[in-house]
């Protein structure tokens, strides 16, 4: 009974052993990597396609007669990207990127947009109390309404055989005139991604 | 001796047509030309132009074409690839202002794919007011 117990202690020990020696082999190496870089990990949707979908929209939207019409400066709001694909998708990463490059380019002015509003009310009512200067203080009634609104969405058609993925991604994005309700720019990018086992 | 007159008109003319405009000063071929000195052929508009990071094989930049689009800056690149495979390269453009310092905040490289034996035309647009030169950096994606 004795020798049955100290067997299995040594069988334990030796496998402990032999974990510890394994963990001990497989380092990790930790580097950092070009975020601009092109990304192939899998073929979902990632930072390059993040990356280009907001250049291309940007690049167009530069080109557009509607904000190359006069000096002044467009106003803008961004509303909802739908995400139509079967993955997640932070769209709203997608549009601020857009925004991020739109405004760096001075063409464009950005108002508060509806996600945005609770905050900015927030803070506009809070100006409004005893505690601050009043002639310091945002007045209430001044807030800029924008004349064009940005919205569009995301498509995917995934295709899959037995050793090929095809994955393909449509966005469109498009900018309103709230005034009159006429569409001033659309375009899209489309993006096609293929793994296949080798 | 008229006719020959006639045809050292024509041929005068001819020429002339294929002029066409001349050049904005400080560009080349339609393309901003920066800190370099007058450039005189396409191969050395290329080679101004152009970083090309390692071997990139079968593909190459054959031609660059630019024009004014209002404040802003058009360019279009030729990628041909000679080989009969379809072959990958990645590609960005680095924009730069009349001091030949960076006009705006890097570009994510952009994978593109040519056919075998065909000829691609990619276009961009400067991102800001402020660029006035540009350099189309490239490195190629295919596995060695």
């Amino acid at each position: 009974m004795k020798s049955f117990s100290t067997a299995r202690l040594l069988l334990a020990t030796a496998l402990l052993g032999t974990m510890l020696g394994i963990a001990g082999c497989a380092k990790e190496a930790v580097r950092y990597g070009d975020a601009r870089g092109v990304e192939t990990v899998t073929n979902e949707f990632g930072s390059t396609d993040l990356q280009m979908i907001a250049e291309s929209m940007t690049r167009s939207m530069l080109n557009s007669p509607v904000l190359n019409a006069t000096n002044a400066q467009a106003i803008v709001t961004v509303q909802e990207v739908k995400n139509k694909t079967s993955e997640y998708i932070d769209t709203r990463s997608i549009t601020d990127s857009i925004r991020t490059e739109l405004q760096k380019s001075g063409k464009v002015r950005f108002a508060v947009d509806s996600a945005e509003m609770k905050q900015q009310i927030e803070e506009l009512q809070r100006q409004q109390s005893e505690y601050y200067d009043a002639n310091k203080s945002a007045e209430v009634g001044k807030m800029v309404g924008a004349g064009y609104r940005l919205e569009g969405n995301i498509t995917s058609i995934v295709k899959q055989a037995k050793e090929v993925k095809d994955v393909y991604y449509k966005f469109n994005l498009q900018l309103w005139n709230i005034q009159n309700g006429l569409l001033e720019w659309n375009d899209e990018k489309e993006i096609r991604k293929t793994t296949s086992k080798q | 001796m008229i006719r020959l007159y006639a045809v050292a008109l024509l041929v005068a003319l001819a020429v002339a047509g294929c002029a066409g405009k001349p050049e904005r000063e400080g560009y080349a071929f339609g393309c901003p030309i920066g800190m370099e000195k007058k450039i005189s052929n396409k191969e050395k508009l290329l080679e101004a132009k152009l970083e090309e990071s390692g071997d990139i094989p079968y593909v190459e930049v054959t031609d660059l074409r630019c024009a004014d689009s209002g404040t802003l800056l058009r360019i279009e690149a030729d990628f041909t690839n000679d080989g009969k495979d379809p072959h990958h390269v990645a590609y960005r453009f680095r924009w730069l202002d009349k001091n030949g310092m960076a006009a705006a905040t890097e570009e994510a490289w952009k994978p593109l794919m040519v056919y075998g034996k065909t000829r691609q035309t990619i276009a961009t647009i400067s991102p800001t007011p402020d660029a006035a030169d540009f350099r189309l950096m490239v490195r190629s994606l295919d596995k060695p």
